[in-house]
Order: structure tokens, then C-alpha cells, then sequence
């Protein structure tokens, strides 16, 4: 179980390098089309705002699970590390992604209701994936506040 | 209402001060908070709803695809040795004596420390590329170490930093919820544009007050200078200089000069930025699938941090604003006197202090929205705004004990340098910091002169 957790976040970091580097090459082709052939694809950009918020989302899990995301470390490093972690996952973490979970659940299921489009006619008719990055989101951030910082289990 | 403010500063500071991530803290602190207040009836559950159109908006944003591109040029930079070689060439062109190599460290660190923006990564990098070089040129230890600081936070300050990208995005939120509350319903945006081109001359004036002062510094002590002249007369050679001098300078005016000249957005230049870096180390020969895969590392880690507190940020703000904590800031703010001076001073003292406990994107995220709307409405000009706090943070941080790049520095710098050489370098430099947010308070024009000519705005 523990073990093909493992594998599944190592292939969403190996994913979050692919849409970074999709994000590179398809902002890039924006800026190409614009001033070289002075014409622009709405599709060409909203395909950069989904890579974008894929990358950052998704990102969040592979640095907590490398201890990335910033600490105040004054006190921290002469304190009981996992104590402090197990006691800030329980009231801080897991509230947190619970909250964004339960709130965001209303809004996507609208959104895929009716399989809401971009309003470009142009653009992406995909805006109900876009708005499911967030629940998806959430949950993956809980398991991973639960293996990392419960369970003890990151990689510092 | 008062009282759950305060029990909420109470947690979020009990909170960050254990060492639980910043961002968990921001967002975590508050939902506590809130579910008290929805148990006695203080809060309403509606705030919450809000949450999920606030994150839909951050996706939603296209100038804060701005920051992973930009973070990516500056690894880029950095990874493939381009920002060390071109220190070095500089260094040697310009006589090899120590107080040139000094000059060259602000050149190169107001270049290209400009592309990170990031504190930590900016202070390490010039720490690791110039410290050497300094100590090796017989540069006492608490002037080059003050100097490394010094040019390492100087990326926060000249465009394009990612900084200046987010403190435009909050800046022009906080400067259309002051029109709105004055009434004003045709709001005028404040953009990132806007805040490049305000920075750029105070991020001059600083850069040339930083080399007047090691200048005159080298003149007072001539005698030890020339004696590091005789050693090392190595001219570099015209091909050197147009490989390893031209190429980055001219990567970074383009850059740069496209979003000033109002050519292209921030978002897109940053991607040429790195699609440019990119065939700079390329045809040095200095890149490689596994150098590139580490660059894409460091950027995808980077740019989650700063997005997760991003978020939690946001749920700070709208829990706050629940316990009805924005009309709380203003009436204090007020209260301080009919001046707005002084509310001015008190938020940048805050804001000051604060500064040695957050980084920079914890607090332009939490104090701004909060503080931001109430200066705007006292008149004060926003983008003028944003290039003091910039200014003060970049101070902050720069302040011992506690400041945020002395920390990095000591990180990286060699058992030669003693944390008390590290303070001593740095307190001219705080002079100098401090000389320019007078400067500046004296003279706004000289942040809001530019945006207008450029912009018009």
C-alpha cells in the first residue's frame, strides 16, 4: 500500500516537471505567434493557465514530502521535530485541505453540471477539469499531510 | 468580535514560532479560529464559500504565470555558471583591484539576482559566486561579506523581480478596494508594468549609492588597492568579453526593456527570458538533460512554496475579514492621528519587524491587503507604496540579528568570515538603505515619474 503510494507521487512529480516544461514551451509559442505571425490561439492560453495551476498545485505535495515549503526555524531546530509536526498536521494541516475540500466540492460539481466551457467561444471547453485541480488538490494534500507529517515518513 | 482578531494573531504567532510550515500556519491558525466562531455563533459559515473562488482566481491569473517563468530563467542562469562566469569576466575588465571586483559584485548581483527574486536563493547564489572571489582579493571579511548581502537583496528591488510581480498584483487589488470604498466605481488599475517602471530608478539610485560608498571606501585605503593591482594584471581577452560579458547583459535589457516599453506583458518576456538563458548555456555547452531536470526541480519546488502560502494567505484574509478585522486595522490606523504619516510609519515599522520572522511573500500576502486600503485611501500614491515597502523589506532583511539574508549568507560563507564580520559589513549598507526610504518619502516622484511617462498611468 505504502509502496505504491510511493510510485504515485513520484509519477505526479515526474508530472509536474512535464507541465512545467509545457508551460515553457506553450507561453513561449504565445509570444511566437504574437509578434511573428501577429495572430493568437485563446485555446494557446488557457492551455497555460491549466499547466500553471497544475504545476504549483500539484508541486505543493512533492515539497512537502521534501520539506520545501518554508519554516520559521528559530525555534524549530531544538525542538521534538515530529512532535511538532504530528500536533501542526492535526490542527493546522488537515483542517486546512479538509476545508478546501468540503467548500470546493459545491463549486466543482456545478461546474461539471452542465461541463462549463470557457466563455471564449475559442477557448478551452474544459474549464470543469480546471476547477477539479482544487478538490483533487486537497485530497492528495491530505494524504500526503498524513504520510509526511503523521506518519513521519518525509523525505528531509 | 475584537477578541477572536486577537486570539487569532495569538495562534498564527504560536503557530509559526513552533517551526509548522508558513503557509499551513497562515491557513490552518485561521480555520481554527473561525470554527470557534462558528460554534458561538461569531462567524459566518458563508465566508467560507468564498474560498474556492478565491483559489479559482489565483489559477485564473495570467501575470502570476510571471513567477515559475522567471524562477526558471534565474536557475537557469545560475546552474549553468553563465552568472559566475560573467561576474569574473566583469571583475577582470575592470582592472582586477578589489574595489572593481566590488562594483562588479553590485553590477552582477543587480542583474542578475534580478531574475530569482527570491531572498535565500539570490544571497546564496552571489554568496557562493563572489564570496571566493572577494576573499581571494584580499577584500576584508565584513566588507565583502556586507557586500554580498547587499547585492543579493538587491534583486528584490530592480526589475524584473518576482517581488515586484506579486506586490503589483496585491497592490492593485488593495489600490481598487480603496476606490471602491471611496466610491469611485471606475477603477484604475495599478499593473506589474506599473511597478517595474516605478522601482527602476530608486533600484538605480540604490545600486549607485551601494558603489559610491565602496568607492570612496577604496580611496580612503589606496594603499592596500594597488598592492592587488600588481598581482593580477590578467586583461581578459576581447573573445572572453563577448561571450561571457555580452550575451546575459543584453538577455536581461531585452528582457527587461520589453515590458518597460510596454512591448510585451511580464508573463511573456519572462518566457523569452528563458527560452534565451536556455540557448545562452547551450551554446557555452553548459547544459544538459540533467541539468535541466535539476533546473525544472528547483522551479517546480520554488513555485509551490510560494503559492501555498499564497493560499493560505487568502484564507487568512477572508477569515479575518469575517471577524469583521479589516475595519478593525483601518479604525487603528486612523485612530494614530489626523496625519497619515503616521499610520505610514507604524505600518512600515510593522512591516519592518516583521521582516525578520517571514519571508517576503508571506507578508506582502497577509500585511498589504490588510494595511494597503487604508493608506491608498489617506492619499498615498500605491505604486509609491509598493516601491517603500519593497525598499523596507529589502532593509529588513538585511538587519541583524535577525535579518534573512545574513542567515543565508552564513550558510554558504566560509569559516573565515565570523558571523560578527557578516553584522559589522552590513550596517553601511543599512545607512544607505535607510538614506533612500527618506530619500524617496522626500521625492516620490521618483518612483511614480516614470510609471507615468511610460504608461501614462
Amino acid at each position: 500500500m505504502i509502496q505504491l503510494y510511493q510510485s504515485f507521487t513520484k509519477l505526479v512529480r515526474y508530472s509536474t516537471y512535464l507541465s512545467l516544461f509545457l508551460l515553457l514551451v506553450s507561453m513561449f509559442s504565445v509570444v511566437v505567434l504574437r509578434y511573428f505571425f501577429n495572430t493568437g490561439w485563446v485555446w494557446l492560453q488557457e492551455l497555460c493557465l491549466y499547466l500553471h495551476a497544475y504545476t504549483f498545485l500539484m508541486g505543493c505535495i512533492y515539497a512537502l514530502r521534501v520539506n520545501q515549503h518554508v519554516r520559521v526555524d528559530i525555534l524549530y531546530n531544538n525542538l521534538n521535530k515530529s512532535l511538532i509536526n504530528r500536533i501542526g498536521a492535526l490542527f493546522f494541516g488537515l483542517p486546512f485541505f479538509t476545508l478546501i475540500l468540503y467548500t470546493s466540492y459545491g463549486f466543482t460539481k456545478q461546474s461539471w453540471l452542465w461541463l462549463e466551457r470557457s466563455a471564449d467561444s475559442q477557448g478551452l471547453p474544459l474549464v470543469f477539469l480546471l476547477k477539479s485541480f482544487i478538490p483533487l488538490f486537497a485530497i492528495m494534500m491530505i494524504l500526503e499531510v498524513f504520510y509526511t507529517q503523521l506518519l513521519n515518513k518525509g523525505d528531509d | 468580535m475584537i477578541w477572536f482578531c486577537l486570539l487569532l494573531i495569538f495562534i498564527l504567532l504560536l503557530g509559526l514560532a513552533s517551526g509548522y510550515p508558513v503557509a499551513l500556519v497562515l491557513g490552518g491558525s485561521s480555520i481554527l479560529v473561525a470554527f470557534i466562531g462558528l460554534l458561538t455563533g461569531h462567524f459566518d459559515p458563508i465566508f467560507f464559500y468564498v474560498l474556492p473562488e478565491r483559489l479559482y482566481g489565483i489559477m485564473n491569473n495570467e501575470s502570476l504565470i510571471a513567477v515559475p517563468l522567471f524562477v526558471l530563467m534565474g536557475v537557469v542562469l545560475e546552474k549553468s555558471e553563465l552568472a559566475k562566469e560573467l561576474l569574473e569576466t566583469m571583475g577582470d575588465l575592470a582592472g582586477g583591484s578589489k574595489t572593481s571586483l566590488s562594483i562588479s559584485v553590485f553590477f552582477v548581483g543587480a542583474l542578475l539576482a534580478a531574475s530569482t527574486g527570491i531572498v535565500g536563493a539570490t544571497v546564496v547564489t552571489m554568496g557562493l559566486i563572489s564570496l571566493p572571489s572577494l576573499i581571494q582579493k584580499k577584500v576584508s571579511p565584513s566588507q565583502a561579506s556586507g557586500i554580498v548581502a547587499a547585492s543579493g537583496t538587491l534583486g528584490q528591488i530592480i526589475p524584473p523581480s518576482i517581488v515586484l510581480i506579486i506586490l503589483g498584483d496585491v497592490i492593485s487589488n488593495a489600490n481598487q478596494e480603496s476606490q471602491l470604498n471611496q466610491g469611485i466605481f471606475k477603477t484604475s488599475a495599478v499593473s506589474v508594468g506599473d511597478l517595474f517602471a516605478g522601482a527602476l530608478i530608486p533600484g538605480f539610485i540604490l545600486v549607485g549609492l551601494y558603489m559610491i560608498y565602496v568607492l570612496f571606501n577604496g580611496l580612503i585605503k589606496k594603499g592596500n588597492d594597488t598592492e592587488a593591482l600588481e598581482k593580477t594584471p590578467t586583461r581578459p581577452k576581447v573573445s572572453k568579453i563577448l561571450t561571457a560579458l555580452i550575451p546575459p547583459i543584453v538577455l536581461v535589457l531585452l528582457v527587461l526593456g520589453s515590458i518597460l516599453f510596454g512591448i510585451s506583458t511580464p508573463t511573456e518576456a519572462a518566457s523569452v527570458g528563458v527560452v534565451g538563458s536556455l540557448i545562452l548555456s547551450a551554446l557555452k555547452k553548459k547544459m544538459s538533460f540533467k541539468i535541466l531536470k535539476n533546473c525544472i526541480d528547483q522551479t517546480v519546488l520554488t513555485t509551490a512554496m510560494v503559492f501555498l502560502i499564497l493560499i493560505g494567505a487568502k484564507i487568512l484574509s477572508i477569515v479575518f475579514r469575517g471577524f469583521e478585522g479589516d475595519e478593525l486595522v483601518h479604525s487603528l490606523l486612523s485612530s494614530l492621528g489626523s496625519e497619515p504619516i503616521w499610520a505610514f510609519l507604524m505600518v512600515m515599522l510593522v512591516i519592518f519587524f516583521l521582516g525578520f520572522f517571514l519571508d517576503f511573500f508571506e507578508i506582502t500576502f497577509v500585511v498589504v491587503p490588510l494595511v494597503g486600503p487604508a493608506l491608498i485611501t489617506m492619499g498615498y500614491d500605491p505604486i509609491w507604496l509598493g516601491v517603500m515597502i519593497a525598499i523596507n523589506l529589502q532593509t529588513s532583511f538585511l538587519t541583524p540579528p535577525f535579518g534573512f539574508s545574513l542567515f543565508y549568507l552564513r550558510g554558504v560563507a566560509p569559516d573565515v568570515i565570523k558571523t560578527s564580520d557578516i553584522y559589522k559589513g552590513v550596517v553601511p549598507f543599512i545607512a544607505i538603505q535607510v538614506f533612500m526610504l527618506v530619500l524617496l518619502y522626500a521625492f516620490p516622484e521618483l518612483a511614480t515619474k516614470l510609471p507615468r511617462i511610460m504608461f501614462g498611468t
